[in-house]
């Protein structure tokens, strides 16, 4: 069953998969027709395809220090300058 | 305590409260290292503030200091070592073993997950959201890591990045969608 699955709608690894590189190449029409209905029948993927953007928009927004951490890296800097 | 060292300081205190920030995010991008970022920042800080005198007013403090910084990063990658990348071979096969470990043996979800954090972007206002991606991404592979960071904090080409990392363009793409596989099921963990 999972393998018919396979063939037709492919496994979720290969969904994830397109589902992600679908941000450097175009899918064909039929990978997309596929796609379609893989994350139909597949709740997981489904929810991937949700969290990627958002993850994406994490990764573009990470700042290596939060406000509080910055400004006792500022004071220990100040400090050592002695 | 002179007049001059007096001045020097002030100026100096000045400086890391204008340009810490700017510093920071510019060491970061170019190692991926929270406190790498900010051991070259603070090593950065101590060269100009010793050689003060060589700072002649032509070019702005800013810039003079993100030369210094530079130079700092360049000497960083000239010491670290071959072996490292050997290390780093060990943490990518782990990495790769873990993102496979999330499909069973006929590529479906072993543990389906239907709801997530999706459509929560204000998350990252959110400390320990922030500590939790932080530690998610410290798992990472350093040269995963280093993938994600030039991809989304810098305005590298892919192309420069695959020549700097070594890896294929089709490898490069793989590498990030697998550190996004990663990410996911590491706050789907962690993360409540």
């Amino acid at each position: 069953m999972a393998t018919l699955f396979n063939t037709l709608f492919y496994s979720c690894k290969k969904a994830t998969e397109l589902i992600d590189s679908s941000e450097f190449k175009r899918l064909t029409l039929m990978q997309k027709i596929r796609l379609y209905f893989h994350k139909l029948l597949c709740p997981p993927c489904e929810c991937y395809a949700k969290s990627s953007p958002t993850i994406d928009s994490f990764l573009k927004n990470t700042k290596p220090l939060n406000p509080k951490e910055m400004e006792e890296f500022k004071s220990r800097l100040i400090n050592k300058l002695k | 305590m002179s007049s001059e060292t007096e001045n020097k300081k002030q100026q100096f205190t000045t400086w890391v409260d204008d340009f810490t920030d700017e510093l920071m995010s510019w060491a970061y991008h170019k190692t991926s290292s929270k406190e790498t970022a900010e051991d070259l920042v603070q090593e950065t800080f101590l060269s100009a503030y010793h050689s003060f005198d060589n700072f002649k007013n032509e070019s702005s403090p800013k810039t003079w200091l993100l030369s210094i910084l530079n130079h700092k990063i360049i000497d960083f990658y000239r010491k670290k070592s071959k072996s490292l990348s050997i290390i780093d071979n060990t943490a990518e096969d782990e990495a790769n073993n873990r993102v496979n470990d999330l499909f069973d043996e006929n590529d479906r979800w072993k543990n389906p997950k239907e709801h997530s954090f999706d459509m929560e972007e204000h998350l990252l206002d959110n400390a320990d959201f922030n500590s939790t991606l932080e530690k998610c991404m410290e798992n990472l592979p350093e040269k995963w890591r280093i993938a994600i960071h030039s991809k989304y904090l810098t305005d590298v080409s892919v192309d420069e990045i695959c020549k700097q990392l070594e890896v294929s363009t089709a490898n490069y793409w793989q590498i990030i969608h697998r550190s996004k596989l990663h990410l996911k099921n590491c706050i789907d963990k962690n993360w409540k």
